[in-house]
């Protein structure tokens, strides 16, 4: 069984789903989108992260430069990312929110990095939390083999599913994505699951020309669904990409002004689409 | 004058006003005292109410809609000289420039202290009667500072009144329950002193009509002379009758809280369940057609009022109690005498008055419970959100039980309030002297260990020792508070309080002298987080991985971490803190704790009860922090300690807020029946919007079916952020949404930080 590494459980997240949430973010991701915001989960392997706003200086003139491991880092200005867990340990990690979780719609949402990367444990975590979770989330690239996504479908609640750039070529080469796979995944995935979300990371230069946005729409109106996620471009996540030494190459470009994101959100609502912004 | 603009002017007038001390109630109290020598003392004490009450300026102030001032000048402190003449003497000079709540002193009023008030005092006051009786191990105790015995210097409170009954009776009711007693029992001195405080406080509420008369007739604007006489016309009504209206109960309810005032200045005579009993008034009136605009006007009224009454304190206690936390504590919600949710239309248009005004006082607090309607709790946390941290949440859920298991009846336990801050009592059936001591764990850890060091070859044997000293100490705490509440039962009478308290008529006895239904002593165990906080990493250091011996740790604690910065750095962040959700050092808080608490209900106090643990610290976990050398969790000696009794150390609790709020849930909310408090914090982005309140909503029932006694929330604004900013180390625990995921602010690079602090701004 292909067994994941976890970088982050993160408890009362309450922006990712309905009621109040515990996020499993996997780690590992057949993607690397220039804007993610969750860089650490772009690889499958242990990484160690610097974080230098925590370093006292007690080694070496600041944590880039520290010879020193995380065990022994008084501070945890190094740290390592990617933790394993086996099944009984996330099972055990997932219930102990569960009395906060449990009323309106809250529960558990499964990030990354991408879950479907790892159907087998993923299916028997699902199976064991099924019965006493109120909602099963997951996020997924759709950038999988179907069979992977499959798996889960007994057991999940919702999916956010992302729809970045709809033109094959230039997603390949910005994001290393096989567009075709994502949109018979998502195809398949519609007609045997109610509740899926597509979102869309609206980032300039890349997802946000009028093009790109109407192929979006029409994909998804073609499909049946009513309602999708905009996730307007920011920068919040350039610090982890210093802290783990990758290069950021987007902070050149600019947020969106609010005029920006309502005509962008006018153009999907006019043709039928309800549009949140932000996520819920 | 509209409506909002006339509290606006109100409050304005109540804050900009310099707060100076009044020494007229200890004049006309120390006139009356000198001419009763001989006479029993709670005759004594009667009659010096009475005649404080008889002679001490009244005023009705421009725009006041509620008669009855404590003091002419807003949020005047008056002071209690028979209670302690002493600290007053030492800190006359410096009272006004202390830092934390500062009076002024007219130069005539220091000299009529000096020269008259104090040496007739010395040697005569509560203090007096109190030193004496304290034993040497109970004074050591005390001056090790392990065990700190408050209300040695000041009157009773912490209490609330049946207000239900002075409402549903009025006073001649009352004075007449008196005689049904009196016949009944035969004349007794607390009979008599009963009736000489209620016929005072009419005498009093006759000169607030006298004043009324004269104001009417000078009063040349016909809207504001109506209002002189609907003022008038209460007061005559209230008089001797039980109240016809809101209104009418409002006034003689703020005129009995005026008089409580002057018999005993002591904290938080709390008000109690205000939706239960003014009910009956408010539906009465609105099927009479009085309108709920008029209604919404006497509560504003009573609201600033709540905030003319501040109290003085010495300076050591005001670092206990900052901010004048007076107690005017008003529940809402809870649960019907039947058991079911008892929250009603009065309870909403609190929180709506509340609202307008957004001041300290009213202190109020939801009583939350399964059955309480969910809607009224998502109304709550609008309030909640303003960020003033009103209302604070009780759980019925955990605290009822607690009471039935201390031996209150169902339908009592149904009723409870709270008093002051967070303390558990019966509305007119508890005397819980809910803050006779804190106990600091923290200091005892400290000197344990600097005596014991070098005889502890295991964890388990410092263990051992800890829990042996905790019952050592715990036995001074409970010698030293009965010495306290026998010395109140000589000198510190509350005649006028005790008639509205259950069993004090049937009984003849004074509250102070066991004369009500339930008596406890509440005592608080402070730092229990820093101790087992402290305990887990030198389980882990010296015991386990043996990095250094006990005896050179405790030197390293002594030399308050001096060249030792990474060590204590490691102490911080390597090893289990309590409030991130990790068994080992929970239960280890757990444990102790409850060692402490089981401790103290084995003892009785004077009047018939026994000690009930406690929990909290209001803001003492500053100046008892001030007391305690470096602990091995990494605190600086004379940091402050963990606050709230049950919240993680400042910048330990890592994990988010339900990570928190699953271990402040391992401790055992059962035991502290004296009340306990949990403080957390949010950004307003957290809960923003409808989208928000819902999910504040879902995290207040989480809190609920977990079992917690009580929370409180901050909700941080764009200036703590700055702060934070600065401080780090401080503010690790606090969480802001980030975009597409939530993040500890301490975490973000500086960018990040500066681009939320400007978002937080636009909004």
């Amino acid at each position: 069984m292909n067994t994941p590494l976890i970088f982050n459980i993160q408890r009362f997240s309450i922006h990712d789903g309905g009621g109040i949430r515990t996020i499993v973010f996997f780690k590992g991701c057949p993607l690397h989108c220039p804007w993610c915001s969750n860089p650490e989960g772009i690889s499958t392997k242990p990484q160690l992260i610097r974080n230098n706003n925590r370093c006292i200086q007690c080694s070496a003139e600041d944590a880039y430069h520290c010879t020193n491991t995380p065990d022994n880092c008084p501070v945890n200005a190094l740290t390592c990312c990617g933790q394993e867990y086996t099944v009984d340990q996330l099972v055990k990690e997932i219930a102990s929110d569960q009395i906060i979780y449990d009323e309106d719609n809250g529960g558990v949402t499964f990030s990354g990095g991408e879950p479907f990367l790892f159907p087998e444990f993923l299916e028997q975590l699902l199976s064991r939390i099924r019965p006493w979770t109120n909602s099963i989330a997951v996020e997924t690239c759709g950038n999988v083999p179907f069979e992977n996504i499959e798996k889960a479908l007994p057991y999940v609640d919702l999916y956010l599913y992302d729809l970045k750039i709809m033109d094959e070529e230039k997603f390949r080469d910005v994001c290393g994505g096989n567009l075709s796979i994502v949109i018979s995944n998502l195809e398949n995935l519609v007609s045997l699951h109610k509740n899926v979300i597509p979102r869309i990371p609206l980032i300039p230069t890349f997802t946000d020309d009028v093009e790109n946005i109407d192929r979006i729409a029409q994909l998804s109106l073609k499909l049946g669904l009513k309602q999708v996620h905009l996730l307007p471009f920011h920068q919040m996540g350039s610090g982890k990409y210093e802290n783990m030494g990758m290069p950021y190459t987007l902070s050149e470009l600019r947020p969106f002004t609010d005029d920006q994101i309502s005509a962008v959100v006018s153009r999907l609502e006019s043709g039928g689409l309800q549009v949140i912004t932000g996520g819920f | 004058m509209t409506t909002l603009n006339r509290f606006q002017i109100l409050k304005q007038q109540l804050l900009s006003t310099r707060r100076e001390i009044s020494f007229e109630r200890a004049r006309y109290y120390t006139e009356s005292w000198k001419t009763t020598e001989g006479q029993p003392n709670i005759i004594r004490r009667a009659k010096a109410l009475q005649h404080v009450l008889a002679n001490i300026e009244i005023s009705i102030r421009a725009g006041e809609i509620l008669a009855g001032n404590r003091t002419v000048k807003p949020r005047s402190g008056i002071a209690s000289p028979e209670m302690s003449p002493y600290w007053i003497r030492d800190e006359i000079d410096s009272l006004y420039c202390r830092p934390q709540d500062s009076f002024y002193v007219l130069p005539e009023d220091k000299e009529f202290f000096l020269k008259e008030l104090y040496p007739y005092w010395a040697e005569r006051s509560l203090k007096d009667l109190i030193e004496p009786r304290l034993t040497p191990p109970v004074r050591e105790s005390i001056e090790t500072r392990i065990v700190s015995i408050n209300q040695t210097d000041k009157g009773q409170g912490h209490i609330i009144p049946d207000f239900e009954k002075l409402l549903n009776l009025g006073l001649d009711g009352i004075i007449s329950e008196i005689d049904v007693f009196e016949n009944r029992n035969g004349q007794n001195n607390f009979y008599q002193a009963a009736r000489i405080c209620l016929s005072a406080l009419q005498d009093h509420i006759g000169r607030y009509i006298h004043l009324l008369d004269n104001l009417i007739a000078q009063e040349a604007d016909p809207a504001r002379k109506q209002e002189l006489v609907r003022m008038k016309l209460a007061s005559q009504s209230i008089q001797h009758e039980r109240p016809n209206s809101f209104f009418e109960a409002a006034q003689l309810l703020w005129y009995f809280n005026i008089a409580l005032q002057m018999e005993s200045n002591a904290s938080s005579i709390s008000t109690g369940r205000f939706d239960q009993w003014m009910l009956p008034f408010f539906q009465k009136d609105v099927a009479a057609g009085v309108s709920i605009d008029e209604i919404k006007d006497t509560l504003r009224m009573l609201w600033i009022k709540m905030n003319d009454v501040v109290l003085l304190r010495s300076r050591e206690s005001a670092k206990y109690f900052a901010g004048f936390p007076t107690g005017y504590t008003i529940m809402l919600g809870g649960l019907t005498p039947d058991g079911f949710g008892a929250n009603n239309e009065l309870s909403w248009l609190i929180l709506d008055t509340y609202d307008d005004i957004r001041l300290p006082q009213p202190n109020l607090g939801v009583r939350m419970n399964e059955r309480l309607s969910r809607d009224f709790v998502a109304r709550a946390a609008e309030t909640i959100k303003l960020g003033t941290g009103v209302p604070h949440v009780f759980n019925d859920e955990v605290i009822m039980p607690g009471l039935l298991a201390r031996g209150i009846s169902l339908k009592d336990a149904r009723d409870y309030a709270i008093v002051g801050c967070v303390e558990i009592s019966v509305p007119g059936k508890m005397y819980g002297l809910h803050d006779i001591a804190m106990f600091n764990s923290p200091r005892l850890l400290e000197l344990a260990l600097q005596k014991h060091a070098s005889e502890i070859a295991s964890y388990d044997q410092l263990i051992t020792l800890v829990e042996k000293e905790i019952e050592d100490n715990v036995a001074l705490m409970v010698d030293g508070s009965n010495q306290v509440d026998t010395a109140h039962g000589q000198l510190a009478h509350i005649p006028l309080l005790s008639t509205l308290m259950h069993g004090c008529l049937e009984s003849g006895k004074d509250v102070v002298e066991g004369g009500t239904r339930y008596n406890f002593s509440g005592v608080q165990g402070i730092g229990f987080q820093n101790l087992a906080d402290s305990l887990e990493v030198i389980r882990l250091l010296v015991f386990e991985e043996k990095q250094l011996s006990l005896t050179e740790f405790v030197k390293i604690l002594k030399n308050n971490w001096q060249g030792s910065e990474k060590l204590r750095q490691q102490c911080i962040n390597k090893y289990p803190k309590y409030g991130n959700d990790i068994d080992s050092v929970d239960l280890l808080a757990a444990r102790l704790l409850s060692k402490y608490n089981e401790c103290c209900e084995t003892y009785k106090n004077v009047r018939g009860g026994i000690f009930s643990p406690g929990s909290y610290t209001v803001s003492a976990n500053i100046p008892l922090g001030e007391q305690v050398g470096a602990t091995a969790d990494g605190r600086m000696a004379q940091e402050q300690l963990a606050d709230g009794g049950l919240s993680p150390m400042v910048g330990r609790d890592t994990h988010g807020p339900t990570a928190v709020l699953k271990s402040v849930s391992k401790l055992d909310h059962y035991q502290t029946t004296n009340g306990s408090l949990l403080n957390i914090k949010f950004h307003p982005n957290a809960f923003k919007g409808d989208i928000g309140t819902r999910k504040f909503v879902d995290f207040l029932i989480g809190w609920m079916r977990l079992k917690i006694q009580h929370i409180q929330f901050n909700i941080i604004s764009r200036e703590t952020l700055i702060d934070a900013q600065k401080h780090p180390d401080k503010y690790r625990d606090l969480v802001v949404r980030v975009a597409g995921y939530s993040a500890l602010f301490v975490d973000l690079n500086v960018k990040t930080q500066n681009d939320i602090i400007a978002r937080t701004e636009h909004n």
